[in-house]
């Protein structure tokens, strides 16, 4: 039945979005069974499936009849044995459950325990203990009586209104009392009191167990925070501890609290405990290298079995690892989702004694959450195969509604969810419009002038990063740009320095953060709106995890949500290329290398279109070889629309946030369901701030003076020699690529002179030497790098010559988007003549527009072949590649 | 049904316990009680003793196989996630011939399969035959194979030497469908499935396995396959027999269910095993399938069935 229970879900959740309404609004999971299990494929029918009355029915009945009717007929199924009783038959049903003096025993146990506290509805969500729960007396019992939390969850398996018929029933009998008032209470009754028998209940006795360890002690907090105190701790917060009863319960848990909260030593106490008792193993999957990597080593320093596996050791490290595993000599073990595609790890995972799983980062698992990853889907499918008395803990700092619902359909209905408040009280939130970039320039300098500490600005693009760190450093800031292009020795050596307080800021993309643990950060700032508030949510929460004032900054301008909705439409392949991918890999398994090439697939797009087309289920990964999956679901496209509507809404979110003109956090906190909080009082909208451009002129001549030695390196290494390519600019949203545009596709005419200047500015500060310079054939016609050559030979008094030719005519290089491809139109495309013109001769090629740098590379190969010394590059601008 | 594989291969590997008893507590839990699998694993040691009767011994296997179900997991994710196909008995997906020829007695309380599970509801024949079979023999096969194809029916063959061979080529060759039943469990397969990839993929052969998913190929495995060949096919082909061995006692016991069991008779030798065949029930055929006339002398053998 897991298709018919899929598409009812799905459905659920399609309408639960266009209504802005939690799933369980639409019909609860009770409705889903029972439609499961009667089939009804009439609105007669469906009128006795529990939870549908008239208006469900007229707003949702056809469209789940059509959903069973098609089941029923593509499945062939029999629908002449099934009988579904009607809600009268179903009632009388329930009506006999309720002679049942256990429940009348339990409800006044439980009323005795919290006398006068709590109504019908109250103590029926108390002995029900259903999440829907949280909201009205969740918290507030909890803080108050951690420890009678025995009744939680106790008669789940009665429905509602048995606890509650069988609470009227008592009223009646006088065995309870209800007091008037706006909220009536339940009070033990003083008169029948003691002619209850009340049934003592245990808190083992409350709890279905699966560990034999399990006993009263286990309940008791002070028990357990003796025990703490040997991992260097005094004692549990009431959150934590409810956290900790529960995964001793054997239950699933989903914590949404925020950074601060003590949410892994929740699960290190648990799994260490785990582990005393049983030597059994806690497993925790987490996305981040660096985190993982911090745990370990401070759990290790405390004494505790704890390690991680990881693709950066070696595989024997791993080997090791995963035998002590086996052997019991292990607590916990952090993995990364990845790790279940390893082979090695599969090999050893049947022989380990496993104890608990945890899944950090869980919001990832949610198509909804903000960066939802394909490996977490094979999380999903572990805790979905996990037996049901088995503790599974998933741990977030932010999550909508949406995402909790989600993962609440993926974890079951089980799932215990604890969250607390999202507000963070030291967060100042402000939000500065600009107009340009250059407005945007300004504020950093003026905004890090005056802020102490250390601090990380998020640029949307790679190159923006390089940009931003070269103003800051021009300005004498310790500065430096952070992004998921460089190589990782050269990440760990930034994150490392960063740590120790070496750069000021670091200029990043929203690479560097997730896995970020400095308590330290006083100050973030935005370049540009994040695509939506939770990832904005996120990227701020790194600042101040030492509770002490930092600062917010997000310089937003219009021209940032063009750019953001640019990103969100191009963000996939065609789509047709979609299912010419799925034919041929039908035929045959692919790399991916060998998909984008036989596709045409820039490795972005390819590692999109891969994710897309494993999270639907339709390949399968198999170390680096995707494979068809022969059972697979037909390509849905709708979803990719869907999604790209989703993500504009959220875009939408985000920019109402900057142009919002009450308190941001509140609205932030709104934005992830937190309803509770007041104004924060410290917001630039709660300060009635006004940002006024003291001294623009003066930083604007700056910004004109560093734009005018400003240029990019770009290396390349041809046959062991290294080509230095330097670049006078970005192409693109820059006032130079303009001019470049125009010059090169509207006929604007010569490169201006400005262009001529800063070339020469630069090749006199990094080319020595140069003998000769050389320039790019044009692939179609037109002289406009000729003369700009000649122009800047002139001007440097060096020869230029016209030899470098085509031999051939070659496509646009534009045409190719892997460089693979680029490299192959180029091959032999370039000639020169006379040989004895370049012998030993350091050469200065220059270009208008690079992209790849193929060209360059063809060129500079062919040269340093036949003679020629050195090669340097000049382009006027690079192309914006690669951006995440 | 979705999250109950653990449980579904728990009981169906649980070590020594026959067939029948597998599947007859899945009935019983299932069927008879309309508990789930995954409650019925939360039941204390008395309920199984005094509601299940299950003896001490069953009690150990049944907590091993409890201790061992959060590993199971990682195993069932890795089989969903590389497009394995987990079949209970009670599923809609199980072949019903299997359910029709070996009953509970010996129906397999799970199956893996990798390919386009539509096949295993189809008209299914088994041609079976030795490891060693004749080039006769074999061009037999062959057009049997190619006479499936052409009625739209699936062979179902043994990935052996020989005519298990033999079949499966061909009806790939003639575009029809096949089963695969290995003789080891399904995740040793890798060399198969990278050779049959596009089969499997685009519909034209689904692999079968009834055994622990990372058991290795074993004699004794290839012998109990033998009864799964023969359980999911309609009808039988015998290209060449012995008087013993697995497809020998195969043929018997069909014929013995009054099943079709076609046997290759081509040189009208009353020593042949081929003619005893025919005498306990057989139908002999020639070389392109068609029914043949054969006088039978009336003098019973007594033949070896399958050990129960």
């Amino acid at each position: 039945m897991e298709n018919l229970y899929k598409q009812l879900t799905t459905y659920r959740l399609n309408v639960a979005q266009k209504e802005n309404l939690p799933a369980y609004c639409i019909f609860d999971n009770n409705s889903i069974d029972e439609i499961i299990k009667y089939l009804p494929t009439t609105l007669d029918e469906l009128n006795n499936i529990r939870g549908f009355k008239e208006q469900r029915i007229n707003k949702y009945g056809q469209d789940i009849v059509k959903i069973v009717t098609e089941y029923v007929e593509h499945n062939n199924i029999d629908k002449s044995n099934i009988h579904i009783p009607a809600k009268k038959e179903k009632r009388e049903k329930r009506k006999e459950e309720t002679i049942d003096t256990e429940i009348e025993e339990i409800i006044v146990d439980c009323i005795k325990n919290f006398n006068g506290e709590f109504g019908k509805s109250g103590i029926v969500k108390i002995l029900k203990g259903s999440d829907s729960v949280r909201k009205d007396y969740y918290k507030e019992l909890y803080y108050k009586n951690a420890i009678n939390s025995r009744f939680w969850g106790y008669l789940k398996d009665r429905t509602g209104s048995v606890i509650g018929n069988t609470i009227e029933k008592l009223i009646d009998e006088n065995k309870i009392l209800q007091t008037d008032g706006i909220r009536p209470a339940l009070r033990i009754s003083d008169v029948d009191y003691s002619k209850i028998k009340t049934k003592k209940i245990e808190a083992t006795e409350s709890i279905d167990i699966n560990a034999a360890a399990y006993t009263d002690k286990n309940m008791n907090r002070d028990y357990h925070e003796k025990l703490l105190s040997k991992m260097g701790y005094e004692k549990f917060y009431d959150n934590q501890w409810n956290v900790i009863e529960k995964l001793l319960n054997n239950q699933r848990v989903l914590i949404i609290e925020k950074t601060g909260f003590g949410k892994s030593l929740c699960y290190q106490y648990v799994a260490n405990l785990f582990y005393e008792q049983s030597k059994a193993l806690a497993i925790v999957f987490s996305p981040l290298l660096s985190l993982m990597r911090d745990q370990v080593n401070g759990l290790k320093a405390k004494g505790l079995r704890a390690e991680c596996i990881t693709g950066e050791q070696t595989e024997e490290e791993n080997v090791k690892i995963l035998e002590n595993a086996v052997n019991g000599k292990i607590a916990i073990l952090y993995i990364s989702p990845e790790r279940l595609e390893n082979e090695i790890w599969l090999k050893y995972i049947p022989e380990i004694k496993l104890s608990m799983v945890v899944i950090d980062e869980a919001h990832c698992i949610s198509q909804w959450g903000h960066d939802f990853r394909p490996s977490y889907r094979r999380i999903l499918n572990l805790v979905n195969n996990l037996p049901s008395k088995f503790p599974i803990l998933a741990v977030t700092a932010t999550a909508t509604s949406k995402v909790i619902e989600d993962i609440k359909i993926q974890l079951g209905d089980e799932l215990e969810i604890i969250r607390g408040s999202l507000y963070r009280d030291n967060l100042q939130l402000h939000c500065i419009t600009c107009n340009n970039l250059n407005e945007k320039m300004y504020w950093i300098i003026r905004i890090i002038n005056n802020l102490k500490g250390n601090g990380i600005i998020y640029c949307g693009k790679r190159a923006d990063t390089v940009l931003i760190s070269e103003w800051l450093q021009y300005n004498g800031i310790k500065s430096a740009y952070y992004h998921g292009g460089l190589n990782k020795d050269l990440r760990l050596k930034i994150e490392q320095s960063f740590f120790e307080n070496e750069y000021k800021v670091i200029v990043s993309t929203n690479a560097l953060g997730m896995g970020v643990d400095k308590k330290d950060i006083r100050y973030i700032i935005h370049m540009q709106i994040p695509e939506n508030p939770m990832s904005y949510y996120q990227e701020i929460g790194r600042a101040g995890r030492d509770g002490k004032l930092s600062q917010i900054i997000l310089l937003y301008s219009h021209k940032d949500k063009e750019l953001s909705e640019f990103f969100i439409e191009n963000c996939r392949p065609n789509i047709k290329k979609y299912r010419y991918a799925i034919q041929k890999i039908k035929n045959k398994p692919y790399s991916k290398l060998n998909l984008a090439n036989e596709l045409y697939l820039s490795d972005n797009d390819a590692d999109t279109m891969l994710n897309d087309l494993f999270d639907q289920n339709i390949i399968i990964k198999k170390g680096s070889v995707y494979e068809y999956n022969p059972n697979a679901p037909q390509l849905d496209e709708d979803y990719f629309i869907w999604q790209k509507q989703q993500k504009l809404k959220e875009l939408g979110k985000m920019v109402k946030y900057a142009e919002y003109s009450q308190c941001r956090m509140k609205y932030l906190c709104n934005y992830l369901e937190d309803e509770s909080i007041q104004a924060c009082g410290i917001c630039d909208n709660c300060k009635k701030y006004k940002f006024n451009m003291d001294n623009f002129q003066k930083i604007k001549n700056k910004i004109d003076d560093f734009y005018s030695q400003f240029s990019i390196a770009d290396n390349l290494y041809v046959n062991g020699n290294e080509i230095e390519v330097r670049s006078l600019s970005y192409y693109g949203d820059t006032e130079i690529g303009q001019i470049v545009h125009n010059c090169k596709y509207e006929n604007a005419g010569n490169f201006p002179d400005g262009l001529v200047l800063k070339s020469v500015k630069i090749i006199k500060k990094y080319f020595k030497n140069i003998d000769l310079i050389l320039y790019v054939p044009p692939t179609v016609s037109g002289g406009l790098v000729e003369n700009f050559a000649h122009r800047i030979a002139k001007m440097l008094n060096i020869s230029v010559s016209d030899g470098l030719v085509k031999t051939r005519n070659t496509e646009s290089q534009k045409m190719f988007k892997s460089k693979r491809k680029k490299l192959e139109n180029l091959k032999n495309a370039f000639f020169f003549k006379e040989k004895g013109e370049i012998n030993n001769k350091n050469i200065l090629l220059i270009d208008d527009i690079t992209d790849s740098n193929a060209t360059i590379e063809v060129i500079s190969e062919y040269l340093l072949n036949n003679g020629v010394k050195t090669v340097s590059v000049l382009t006027i601008a690079r192309t914006v590649k690669g951006d995440e | 049904m979705d999250n109950e594989y653990i449980y579904r291969i728990a009981v169906a590997h649980m070590p020594h316990w026959t067939q029948e008893r597998k599947n007859l507590l899945v009935i019983d839990v299932l069927h008879k009680r309309k508990m789930s699998l995954r409650d019925f694993f939360e039941s204390d040691e008395n309920t199984l003793k005094n509601e299940f009767n299950f003896e001490e011994k069953e009690l150990t296997d049944f907590k091993n196989a409890k201790d061992s179900l959060p590993n199971l997991s990682f195993q069932v994710e890795k089989l969903i996630n590389e497009g394995y196909k987990i079949i209970p008995i009670n599923s809609d997906l199980y072949p019903k011939i299997m359910k029709e020829n070996l009953k509970v007695k010996y129906s397999p309380t799970i199956i893996y399969t990798k390919g386009d599970v539509n096949i295993l509801q189809e008209n299914a024949v088994a041609i079976v035959g030795s490891r060693d079979a004749d080039e006769n023999s074999l061009k037999f096969t062959d057009n049997i194979a190619k006479k499936m194809a052409d009625e739209y029916k699936v062979v179902v063959s043994g990935f052996a030497k020989g005519v298990d061979k033999q079949a499966l080529d061909s009806s790939i060759k003639y575009n029809g469908n096949s089963i695969i039943v290995l003789p080891q469990g399904i995740l040793t397969f890798d060399s198969g499935f990278k050779k049959y990839y596009n089969q499997i993929n685009n519909g034209g052969v689904i692999v079968l396995s009834t055994f622990p998913v990372d058991a290795g190929w074993s004699t004794g495995l290839a012998m109990a396959r033998n009864r799964y060949i023969y359980g999911l096919a309609k009808e039988i082909y015998v290209a060449q027999t012995n008087t013993s061995g697995g497809t020998w006692s195969g043929a018997i016991d069909g014929i013995k269910r009054q099943r079709d069991v076609f046997v290759y008779y081509p040189e009208h030798n009353t020593k042949s095993p081929a003619y005893e065949l025919i005498k306990k029930g057989a139908i002999p055929i020639d070389f392109n399938g068609e029914r043949i006339n054969v006088e039978i002398s009336q003098k019973p053998i007594q033949l070896s069935m399958f050990k129960s």
